[in-house]
């Protein structure tokens, strides 16, 4: 047993000592620039976390796990850099955040010991469906609602967004449905490409247009977006019918067109990203408090603890990366995007290896939501598209968030896991 | 079905190189004119003025010139007031109350509100918030004049409301020399840069027999009617108890061994009271508890039950022993009693206006604790009322205001006895109390009580 621990998944042990050593470094130097302000030290928690990373990675080793290298390392760097982040923006929340992470790999941890396997999430595709119904309806019954946005259960003093278990409950069923009616919901011999099998489509699109009406109604474009593009991706890729993507995005952009003109607060985003500056001091203010903190960043930043990020609102939530781009500068920013890189890059190298196609549906599934939800943040960080609210990937504050990230990289890891078998 | 999968992931990995481009662009190509723009709270913050601390009514403590377009940081009142203002400097950093208000003082403060930002700059005024202190500059200078350079500080607070009127330790710097001076006062063996008034540890010496005389009479240990006999010297075990300057007080009743200040007696109050029920107290006046005050206090020093012995017992009864405490401590174990027994919040803030006027903050007084029943507060300052008056602090009589006081003469280590006085007045309707210790100079009455005396006649002066 001990020799496993030595032997095995040494790149991964290499990555893991090298972004132990940074995160060390990352904290210290935080926690030098906020001395004063800061009452609680967080010596003791950040040793817990990378001692948990750690343990992770010598069970990983002992149950002989053959999954992917690099998930681990990089999973504990992103979530290290967010813990840093939550510390110096919101030092009252650094305890709850380590909690979640704590949690996040307690979930990924059990859920590869627990199962070897994940190809009989198959036989539960329309449960998954089911569920993420049930849970949609619940949270717009029962649900607390914060910023005109009602989200969110509540127990006690812990607030979780089912949308984050949503999400991978519907790449589950679509994962499994499409497994099951790919050929004939793409072209099926001897009728004509252009046919759509609305049969085989319907429950598709009824399912996907049921949640995205729903989310329309919760306000929260920023999740619309991410569950619509991996409905469309997945479907292309099950299908290999380019035209429902086309048909799809023009149906989308008509949608969010119609949107904007509907409702007031997708108009607001809209506006505010055509022109942020014209409303500064009330809908525009985040933005462009975002964007002062972005470009006063230059190539090094003004460097971790010592710019003023505090400008923008709820920095801590969505806009950390425009902390990280003034506190890190460019190198700083571009580096946490070369690490989203990896990790989906990674995530969907898992997916390729996978022997079975179901397996493959589902780690290509859960690599486009990791891709697509990093990149409509970043990007609407940085104006490059309309702001949504919607977390960056283990780097936001957030318990519901962190959890299902690292719920998806267990399976991503069982997949690679199972393809080297 | 794979290769769509490649494919997917190369259309991500280029959205991906194209937020990075972007990113690039947005950080050296675009940022000179974005972080340029009027409403960047970053170039604000560069641009701004810092805030002034003020006195009560409105005189200038600490205020941001601008000589020559650069900013200057001036402290009116020198070294004066330094022990409350502290420094703002861009080497040695912030202390005092430059460094406990700093997140007003910077312009405009985090989290700030869109609106104000758009009033301020609408009205160019870009400066930090400007604070307002319950000092009083007049009696500041009075009191810290008073010290005449020896070592040793003044605490004055008004006892109805816990507002700190004036807080001098002695010797002092001149906060706008600070380079210039930095590596003498570092030196020099008289401390300059300690705040005596909250971080000075002293034996109180017989100013402490207020707080065992609150322990003896609120535990129902001592009534006003006990009486003592003192022949000068008081053997517990193998220790021998003297009386100051080897008086013997004789037959003595409880007012009579304050009055006139028995160890003999007080030795004989505080083991009668008890170790659970005298050291109990130190949280009731918060001696020993952070009490949230704006600058940081040095807590008490008391010995821990368990090992105090009946010998230290006797000698906490008289302020000896192992008991250390500051000026404030002292201040606000008298304004206690002088308040019919509520202590209320010292506090050095009044009010936080931005540069608008607006108020952001504002103190306001709070009872901390009830430490003193009514009754026994009353009993208490009559005793130091005849103290004043007949006793060991004639030195510090007024004619024509009624004053309350107690000497302190402590023995201590560093050689001559401390000089302690604290007193408050007028002793029934007490609005200023003062507290005095002068390092190694001698008796209470003889040098601290004339101290006391001249502060309360320039307060109590309409």
């Amino acid at each position: 047993m001990l020799k496993r621990i030595f032997i095995n998944r040494l790149d991964e042990k290499r990555l893991l000592f090298a972004a132990t050593l940074i995160l060390a470094g990352g904290l210290w130097l935080a926690y030098k620039a906020l001395l004063d302000r800061n009452t609680v030290s967080p010596v003791l928690p950040a040793v817990i976390l990378a001692f948990s990373f750690w343990l992770t990675h010598f069970i990983l080793c002992i149950k002989d796990c053959r999954g992917d290298q690099l998930i681990l390392p990089l999973v504990f760097f992103l979530s290290g850099i967010g813990w840093i982040e939550v510390f110096r923006l919101e030092p009252a929340l650094m305890m709850k955040q380590f909690y979640w992470i704590l949690l996040g790999l307690a979930v990924f941890v059990s859920w590869i010991l627990l199962y070897r396997d994940y190809r009989w999430i198959e036989e539960f595709k329309y449960f998954s469906l089911l569920l993420a119904v049930i849970l949609q309806v619940l949270v717009m019954i029962f649900g607390v609602e914060i910023n005109n946005a009602r989200l969110w259960f509540k127990f006690g003093s812990v607030y979780f967004q089912p949308i984050e278990v949503v999400k991978i409950l519907l790449v589950f069923f679509l994962a499994g449905y499409l497994r099951q009616y790919k050929e004939l919901l793409g072209s099926v011999p001897g009728q004509r490409r252009t046919f759509l099998n609305i049969k085989y489509l319907a429950p598709l699109i009824l399912m996907l247009g049921a949640s995205l009406l729903i989310l329309v109604y919760q306000k929260d474009m920023g999740m619309a977006l991410l569950l619509f593009g991996t409905f469309l991706t997945l479907l292309y890729i099950a299908t290999r019918r380019l035209d429902y993507i086309l048909g799809g995005l023009s149906f989308f952009a008509a949608g969010a067109f119609l949107c904007s003109k509907l409702f007031y607060h997708v108009r607001v985003r809209v506006d505010m990203w055509l022109n942020p500056w014209q409303d500064l001091y009330d809908r525009g203010y985040q933005i462009t408090q975002s964007l002062y903190a972005i470009a006063s960043g230059g190539l090094f930043g003004t460097g971790l603890g010592l710019g003023s990020p505090g400008y923008i609102p709820a920095v801590h939530t969505d806009f950390v990366f425009a902390s990280i781009c003034e506190e890190l500068g460019f190198l700083g920013g571009a580096a946490i995007i070369l690490f989203y890189i990896f990790l989906i890059g990674r995530a969907f190298s898992s997916a390729l290896k996978a022997k079975d196609e179901f397996g493959q549906l589902l780690g290509a599934g859960l690599a486009i939501i990791l891709a697509l939800q990093s990149f409509i943040i970043i990007a609407g960080v940085t104006r490059l598209i309309p702001m949504t609210g919607i977390t960056m990937p283990f780097v936001s504050y957030g318990g519901s968030s962190l959890l299902a990230n690292f719920f998806m990289c267990a399976i991503l890891m069982q997949i690679s896991d199972g393809a080297s078998r | 079905m794979k290769e769509r999968i490649s494919k997917t992931a190369q259309f991500f990995m280029f959205l991906f190189v194209l937020l990075i481009l972007y990113l690039s662009y947005l950080q050296f190509v675009k940022a000179p004119s974005i972080t340029a723009h009027a409403t960047n709270p970053r170039l604000i913050e560069r641009l701004s003025k810092r805030g002034g601390i003020y006195d009560r009514r409105g005189e200038n403590l600490a205020r941001t010139l601008k000589i020559k377009g650069e900013f200057k940081r001036d402290y009116p009142l020198g070294e004066k007031i330094s022990a409350v203002v502290g420094y703002d400097d861009i080497i040695y950093g912030e202390s005092g109350m430059e460094k406990a208000l700093d997140p007003y003082l910077k312009y405009p403060g985090i989290p700030m509100d869109p609106l104000l930002v758009k009033r301020i700059l609408e009205a160019g005024k870009w400066a930090g918030y400007d604070a307002y202190l319950t000092i009083d500059a007049r009696l500041q200078k009075a009191a810290f004049d008073s010290l005449e350079n020896r070592r040793g500080a003044v605490v004055v607070m008004d006892p109805t409301d816990g507002a700190i009127l004036a807080m001098a330790s002695s010797p002092s710097y001149n906060p706008e020399y600070l380079d210039k001076d930095w590596q003498k006062l570092t030196g020099d063996a008289s401390s300059p840069l300690l705040d005596r008034a909250i971080n000075g540890l002293y034996p109180p010496g017989s100013t402490f027999k207020l707080y065992t005389l609150t322990a003896a009479l609120e535990s129902g240990k001592e009534e006003l009617s006990d009486e003592f006999s003192c022949s000068g010297y008081l053997d517990i075990g193998n220790y021998r108890i003297h009386e100051a300057e080897g008086h013997v007080h004789g037959k003595v009743n409880l007012t009579g061994a304050l009055v006139y200040s028995c160890n003999v007696a007080f030795a004989q109050i505080a083991m009668k009271t008890g170790k659970s029920d005298f050291l109990k107290f130190q949280r009731e006046f918060f001696l020993t508890e952070d009490f949230g005050f704006d600058l940081p206090v040095t807590p008490a020093n008391f010995p821990p039950e368990e090992t105090l012995t009946e010998t230290g017992l006797a000698q906490s009864g008289f302020g000896q022993g192992e008991i250390l405490v500051t000026p404030l401590h002292m201040a606000m174990i008298t304004s206690a009693i002088a308040n019919k027994g509520t202590l209320m919040k010292p506090h050095l803030v009044k009010v936080i206006k931005n540069s608008l006027g607006d108020i952001v903050m504002q103190e306001e007084a709070r009872v901390l604790s009830k430490p003193v029943s009514e009754g026994t507060a009353g009993i208490i300052k009559d005793m130091m009322v005849q103290a004043v008056e007949r006793g060991t602090g004639t030195a510090a009589r007024i004619s024509g205001i009624k004053v309350a006081g107690k000497t302190g003469t402590a023995e201590n280590p560093h050689g001559v006895t401390h000089a302690w006085f604290v007193a408050f007045a007028p002793a029934d309707n007490p609005k200023i109390v003062v507290c005095v210790i002068i390092e190694n100079s001698g008796y209470g009455g003889a040098v601290a009580a004339p101290v006391a005396r001249k502060i309360l006649v320039e307060a109590l002066k309409k």
